[in-house]
């Protein structure tokens, strides 16, 4: 993921995904290295501590962009189900779009020059062309990184930090490089300056520039030994580069080896998304500088391999080298094969090797080194020479090597976004919850009064998710569907491939039976049955209805004067019969019948089979087939019973039996009653008072009527459940019986 | 890395039954034709994100079933959609006098700045048209709507409709015509989820 383009603040996030991404492209390094250090004779082992590049993970800024969503659904309420979270999504894409990378990124070879000269305090003299801009290298490097140890050996530069020498270095540098280059980054700690400059064309390339000292010595106060780091990312290559100034004298080699792994230890860049990492972090790590490591031999013996150029042989007992294949110091860096003489120690201004008492003996203390990461591409060599410039004591020395980068193809890549994105798309699609349901359309076909019809629904979890279901409520409705149904459940969830059956119930009781009897609705309705996050299913329900008595209101029924099926009812503002025929045939065919005379008439109950033949004769007007008077004397209490408002309606239920124990108030209350209502009850009352004339045959007492017809006559309405839980009480059964006995009793003084 | 997208606009396609509102949608979502799909009986849903002024805007696409039985359900989908694609069959000239009704529809039930696109879909069967292009297209200029002839089959001009509708919406998003949260038709930002379409009932079973 190329930073360059991305502007937005990221905060700090998952830097472990890294590891599962970048691993993929591992392969080719071995290979790569191998050839890098094919010509190097006695060339350092590359052990190779593992190091990621953590630092350019294209984790989305998850939580910005949630904190916004969460904004934005104050309003909305919680969305059901979250495992399409925000993080997901955007990781999911990144992680993609660094995976395929190299389908939207093009190899380029870069080149760069890495110098150190250690230019023992001396202010710049000659043009540093001789090293700068070496005939031998075959092109002008894309980045030049020129270090150099003690600029300054001053006390002020020691104590107070004064870094004012570095400016005519850096003006030294510019005269010899061409104006094609631009500088990075410059860094100095004490006498230790690095600088690295860049072309200009890949100026916009160069990104995340950070920079980082180390000093050593006690406490790491004293700054004439330590390191410099310059890092950035070239396209999307990281590069660290240190320049670094170790501790001097032939014997201090384990010195050396702990100033090296402290200034590694101690380097640190905050990069993207405050994530904090060190050297090692990155593609390329250049470390170079005067490395201060000597050849433990013989002045002379070492000066006659010089003379005969045998530098194998000295190589072999080069501290450095020796130090990087016991794994002492420098662990897993590389270094080109030296072919050229050491660089120190030189009267200055000649080509004579220390020539002073001390004389020391000549060393490779200035050295190029270099690192890749396990999943970057190593570099090339192209060259590892010495440079000669006289004014040092040193020899500067330069490596220049080949880096391969990858450089984004801005309409590549966003055309793999777009592909990515749309596999976002139907992976998102794809783990919405998919259900399958056996049917749309219920029939419940012929339905009848308080007799329940099931029907079934099997619905099918055929997504891969788990599917969460509830019927919701319509537009502008409250509830899920039409009361004479039930859904059972009405909610629930499947896992992929379960089944549930969901039971729909029709039942029409006198709650719900106004509806047809009365309003002449149609059995219809639509149920909407929604998958979380997923489809909603419609499922229509229809089911039909004949007109019946039962479940009806006595307003209603006074309006027909044939039978309920197929009869239409007299306009409202005609005359009426004053009461249902329904019942005058049912009264009429017991006194016909000889009921009166049954015994127990009411207390016994029907034959079933009798009740539904004569209910359907009823409502169709046919004749009643042969019956027993227990059967119809039954349909009688049913008739009532089910009424949608009972004869004394429901609101006047509790005055009714307030008022019970007195014959006046229950009287008032009747002359009150709807003229149809107050019909049907006096017809009741002489019906029962001529059934009581005859209890020397039926054994019946106005106590044991006035108790049966009071349970149907005078009920509290089905939505007040406090009223129906009491109704059954001995006292409430008694007032009601009470009110029903006034007018058994008195009814001839009526 | 940007947002995965920015702005999430609801859509809803409605239209008579069997003028191709699914298959439009698979066609957008998943470069697909399916014949002989069956009747959706409810609500579809599908998403797709897509570019608009390099913005990424995620569309959430609701397709509603078409019979008119299921019409006074299905209008409680409507509420809050930023794009409406109104559909007919170019086959079938009853599809387009229904459109009237849908539009009306359409109108009385999302916000005044919700963008409606007529589709004449079906295109490909040119051999059997019933609707000429210049007649509907006439239609939508008399009601302000932007107007497409495409096919589900070939894909044709789905694209195209999906996304002119978008760029509208995005439009007047830009101009500041359209709040961002109406109902949630248009969110900023990335958790959207379809939501039913009426409030919960309250410990209520039937």
């Amino acid at each position: 993921m190329d930073s360059t383009d991305n502007n937005n603040i990221v905060p700090p996030v998952i830097t472990t995904t890294s590891t599962s991404t970048t691993s993929t492209t591992t392969t080719a390094t071995t290979a790569a290295a191998t050839t890098a250090t094919t010509n190097a004779a006695p060339s350092t082992v590359s052990s190779g501590g593992a190091t990621n590049d953590q630092e350019d993970v294209g984790v989305s800024n998850a939580s910005v962009n949630e904190s916004l969503a969460g904004l934005s659904h104050h309003k909305q309420g919680i969305p059901d189900g979250s495992y399409r979270s925000v993080d997901v999504n955007g990781q999911w894409i990144a992680n993609k779009l660094k995976e395929r990378e190299h389908l939207y990124t093009e190899k380029k070879n870069m080149t760069i020059f890495l110098g150190t000269w250690n230019v023992n305090g001396k202010k710049p003299q000659e043009p540093l062309d001789p090293w700068l801009c070496d005939p031998a290298m075959p092109l002008q490097p894309d980045i030049y990184a020129i270090g150099f140890q003690e600029l300054d050996l001053t006390a002020e530069a020691l104590l107070l930090g004064d870094t004012t020498r570095s400016l005519p270095w850096e003006q030294k540098i510019l005269e010899s490089i061409s104006n094609e280059y631009v500088k990075i980054m410059s860094r100095q700690l004490v006498g230790i300056l690095l600088c690295v400059y860049v072309k200009k064309e890949h100026r916009q390339h160069i990104t995340m520039e950070r920079s980082d000292i180390a000093t050593v010595g006690i406490m790491g106060m004293m700054g004439n030994k330590g390191g410099v780091a310059i890092r950035f990312k070239f396209y999307n290559t990281s590069i660290c580069i240190l320049n670094s100034h170790l501790n001097a004298h032939l014997e201090n080699i384990l010195r050396r080896n702990q100033d090296m792994k402290d200034i590694a230890k101690n380097i640190k860049f905050v990069v993207e998304d405050n994530n904090i990492i060190t050297m090692f972090d990155h593609d390329q790590l250049f470390w170079i500088g005067d490395l201060n490591y000597r050849i433990p031999l013989p002045d002379a013996e070492v000066k006659e391999k010089i003379k005969k150029k045998d530098f194998y042989s000295l190589f072999l007992h080069d501290q450095l080298y020796q130090q990087m294949k016991s794994g002492a110091a420098f662990e897993g860096f590389q270094e080109p094969p030296i072919s050229f003489a050491p660089t120190y120690k030189y009267d200055a201004g000649t080509d004579v090797y220390d020539s002073s008492e001390k004389k020391r003996t000549p060393a490779w203390c200035d050295r190029v080194l270099w690192k890749t990461s396990k999943t970057a591409e190593n570099v090339g060599i192209l060259t590892y020479r010495r440079h000669e410039l006289l004014s040092s004591d040193h020899r500067p020395v330069s490596g220049s090597f080949i880096i391969k980068v990858r450089a984004v193809i801005p309409e590549v890549k966003n055309r793999i976004y777009q592909e990515i994105v749309k596999e976002l798309d139907k992976k998102e699609n794809d783990s919405m919850p998919d259900a399958t349901i056996s049917t749309n359309l219920i029939d419940f076909e012929s339905v009848k009064f308080m007799v329940p019809v099931t029907r079934t629904i099997v619905l099918e979890n055929v997504g891969q998710v788990i599917a969460r279901f509830k019927f919701i409520p319509k537009l502008n409705e409250k509830i899920l569907c039409k009361p004479w149904l039930k859904i059972s459940p009405f909610a629930g969830i499947m896992l992929p491939k379960e089944k549930i059956t969901i039971e729909l119930t029709v039942y029409v009781d006198s709650t719900t039976s106004y509806a047809f009897n009365v309003a002449n609705e149609t059995m219809d309705d639509i149920l909407i049955l929604h998958l979380e996050n997923g489809k909603d299913y419609f499922i229509s329900i229809m089911g039909s209805w004949k007109p019946t008595c039962f479940g009806n209101t006595l307003e209603n029924l006074v309006r027909y004067q044939g039978p309920l099926v197929g009869t239409q009812p007299m306009p409202v503002e005609q005359k009426k019969l004053s009461i249902p025929k329904e019942l005058w045939r049912m009264v009429d065919s017991l006194y016909s019948n000889n009921g009166m005379a049954e015994e127990n008439l009411f207390i016994v109950s029907g034959v079933s089979k009798e009740i539904e033949q004569i209910k359907e004769c009823l409502d169709t007007g046919t004749p009643f087939p042969a019956f027993s008077n227990h059967s119809m004397a039954e349909v009688i209490i049913r008739f009532l019973e089910a009424l949608c408002d009972p004869v004394i309606p429901f609101t006047l239920y509790q005055q009714a039996l307030d008022g019970s124990s007195a014959v006046l108030s229950c009287k008032t209350l009747v002359s009150h009653l709807p003229s149809v209502n107050y019909n049907v009850f006096f017809y009741l009352i002489s019906f029962l008072t001529e059934v009581l004339s005859h209890h020397d045959q039926n054994s019946l007492s106005a106590d044991k009527l006035a108790i049966v017809f009071s349970t149907v006559l005078l009920r509290p309405s089905p939505t007040n459940s406090a009223l129906v839980q009491q109704s059954t009480d001995a006292t409430i059964v008694k007032k009601k019986a009470d009110f029903i006995k006034h007018f058994i009793h008195s009814h001839n003084n009526i | 890395m940007s947002f995965p997208y920015e702005y999430i606009f609801k859509y809803i396609i409605i239209g008579d039954m069997g003028v191709g509102k699914s298959c439009l949608l698979h066609q957008f979502t998943e470069n697909k034709f399916v014949p002989d799909n069956p009747h959706t009986i409810g609500v579809e849903f599908g998403t797709r994100i897509v570019d608009v002024n390099n913005k990424k805007i995620k569309l959430q696409i609701w397709d509603t079933a078409g019979q008119e039985r299921f019409r006074a359900v299905t209008r409680s989908y409507y509420r809050g959609a930023a794009g409406a694609l109104l559909v007919y069959d170019i086959t079938r000239r009853i599809t387009y006098n229904h459109l009237t009704n849908w539009l009306t529809d359409a109108r009385n039930l999302t916000n005044p700045n919700t963008v409606i696109m007529l589709i004449g879909n079906k295109k490909d069967l040119d051999g059997q048209r019933d609707v000429t292009y210049e007649e509907a297209s006439t239609f939508a200029k008399q009601n302000g709507l932007i107007f497409v002839e495409s096919s589900a089959k070939t894909g044709e001009n789905v694209e195209e409709a999906f996304l002119k509708t978008a760029r509208l919406i995005f439009q007047s998003v830009q101009e500041g015509n359209v709040d961002l949260i109406p109902d949630g038709g248009i969110t900023k930002g990335n958790n959207v989820l379809p939501t039913p379409p009426a409030e919960q009932p309250k410990n209520c079973q039937c």
